[in-house]
């Protein structure tokens, strides 16, 4: 059988990044171009700028792609985009170079979910089992989906407000911790106590989340100390914050693992990285004899490695897009 | 030569393929949505119509701006895109100075593009596209006095964003032996920072 050769192009958000992988599972170059250095400077993602900055980035990115890979666009099988959902001034930068590429190369050209990427992203370390469910953690997505087989993705709940990086982003700006929130506010939060009376937000029988009312919990919490006077302990509250985040998307996990019958967890995401999920999923999964597995922390953000493995599943699959691609911002995983 | 022109700065696309001063085959319509779904579907069916392939072209020309900052992104990432893959020189033009490839009886073409609040991309050009004002981001009462001895052009209506052949053929004409950009550096050029860079910058 001969090689599939697969060049992922990711720009739905900050990161500029174009990966060629093997066979869907074998990494042989990525580059990422972050531009998160930039955004701190205004305490979050400029969309504008984010797209301006996608513009200057996206071909040097591609040439330097092949030439770590010591390839040419000739040896490449097909193009696969990340098409959204995202930042659509962003996509759409993504998804021109990779329409522009395709019609000169000749090449197939595979739209890919952003969302698809981040799950596929555990194939590149390990073989992705079935049936299998993924809990996809993110800045923009906090989902739970079952996948029967390849591609089939059934999304069992997800959540009807913020994300969970959205809400752990937030927390940090209330309590004055610097962008980006979320992975500071993981790490303060070993160092300190779970004291803070916080609700376990949307704690029902369906598979949703909801972390507005968590958030807007902490924002009271804040306030209401500091008008009495009282400063508020970071490392507690950080401690409170994630103590609840951590139970309710565990134990909703945990539940559709078992109503599902499925022995294979994936976490992919962003917030895949966030230690605090880590160690509770490893030591319930532990406990069920459940088969889990993290990607990486370099395939936790996004990058284009996972685009192209997903791409390749994809493009085995079939699925092909003409030049006319669409970027959209947002599109259910199907 | 042969030459590629791209514009998609504004609400009309404009496409076009060019030999030897004269344009073989184009596209200027309204596209009001998806843009970028649009622009190499549209290429790929405009070298249909010409003998020659994309691959055999020699230049290739992109309105890089001022003008929709998405509309200017899409044409200039198509643009450098094809630039680096075919090894082709690529030539960024400017949108003020394609408006002022307009036939007006007196002597300055006073361009200007709404940029809302007042104020425009504008900039003033002679009748063989020589710069006297370089393009700005400024009030248009600015402009005001070179009117004096010039016409306002401004493409607000269609009947102005929709560019004759000859136009096209004119600006390429006067930029064919510019020296090409490394495709990599052709960029938009926007005039104007992002709304969060100027509000950080009051700040400072």
């Amino acid at each position: 059988m001969n090689d599939v050769i697969i060049l992922g192009i990711e720009s739905s958000c900050d990161e500029t990044s174009v990966s060629i992988v093997k066979n869907g599972c074998e990494e042989i170059a990525t580059v990422v171009l972050s531009q998160m250095d930039v955004h701190a400077n205004y305490g979050g993602v400029v969309p504008e700028i984010a797209s301006r900055m996608h513009v200057e980035n996206i071909t040097i990115v591609i040439e330097e792609c092949l030439k770590k890979a010591n390839l040419t666009m000739e040896d490449i099988t097909a193009i696969a985009v990340t098409y959204g959902p995202g930042l659509i001034g962003s996509l759409l930068v993504g998804v021109v170079a990779a329409s522009t590429l395709a019609y000169i190369y000749k090449k197939p050209l595979v739209p890919v979910h952003h969302i698809a990427g981040h799950i596929y992203a555990n194939n590149l370390e390990r073989k992705m089992e079935f049936p299998l469910l993924a809990l996809v953690v993110s800045g923009g997505h906090t989902d739970l989906i079952y996948m029967k087989e390849d591609y089939s993705f059934k999304k069992i709940g997800g959540t009807l407000d913020d994300a969970v990086g959205e809400a752990y982003d937030k927390v940090a700006r209330v309590a004055s911790i610097p962008y980006p929130g979320g992975p500071l506010v993981d790490k303060i939060s070993h160092e300190g106590k779970d004291v803070y009376s916080l609700p376990l937000p949307l704690d029902d029988d369906s598979y949703n989340f909801s972390f507005s009312g968590l958030k807007s919990a902490v924002i009271n919490l804040v306030h209401n100390e500091e008008q009495r006077g009282n400063t508020i302990c970071k490392e507690d509250l950080a401690c409170s914050f994630q103590s609840r985040v951590v139970e309710i998307l565990t134990k909703k996990t945990m539940r559709a693992l078992k109503e599902y019958q499925v022995k294979h967890l994936i976490v992919a995401g962003g917030v895949a990285a966030n230690s605090g999920i880590r160690e509770k999923l490893k030591e319930l999964c532990a406990q069920e004899n459940i088969d889990l597995t993290f990607p990486s922390m370099k395939y936790c953000t996004d990058n284009a490695a996972m685009i192209a493995t997903a791409g390749y599943f994809a493009y085995q699959l079939g699925r092909r897009s003409g030049y006319d691609l669409k970027a959209k911002a947002t599109d259910p995983l199907n | 030569m042969r030459s590629l022109f791209i514009d998609t700065s504004s609400f009309v696309m404009t496409l076009a393929i060019l030999e030897d001063g004269k344009v073989l085959a184009s596209f200027k319509e309204e596209v009001l949505t998806d843009m970028a779904a649009k622009i190499i579907p549209t290429v790929k069916l405009l070298f249909e119509k010409v003998t020659f392939s994309i691959e055999d072209i020699d230049k290739i020309f992109v309105v890089n701006g001022p003008g929709s900052f998405t509309g200017v992104r899409v044409g200039v990432t198509a643009a450098k895109t094809m630039a680096w893959a075919l090894k082709k020189e690529i030539i960024p033009l400017s949108s003020l100075e394609f408006l002022a490839t307009t036939k007006v009886e007196k002597k300055n073409r006073v361009v200007a593009i709404d940029a809302r609040r007042g104020y425009v991309y504008g900039g003033v050009y002679d009748e063989d596209l020589n710069p006297i004002r370089k393009d700005q981001y400024l009030p248009l009462t600015e402009l005001t006095k070179y009117l004096e001895d010039g016409v306002l052009i401004s493409r607000d209506s269609l009947e102005g964003a929709i560019k004759p052949v000859e136009d096209i053929a004119k600006i390429v004409e006067k930029h064919k032996e510019d020296i090409s950009v490394n495709p990599h550096e052709v960029n938009p050029n926007y005039l104007k920072l992002t709304e969060a860079e100027e509000k950080k910058a009051s700040k400072e």
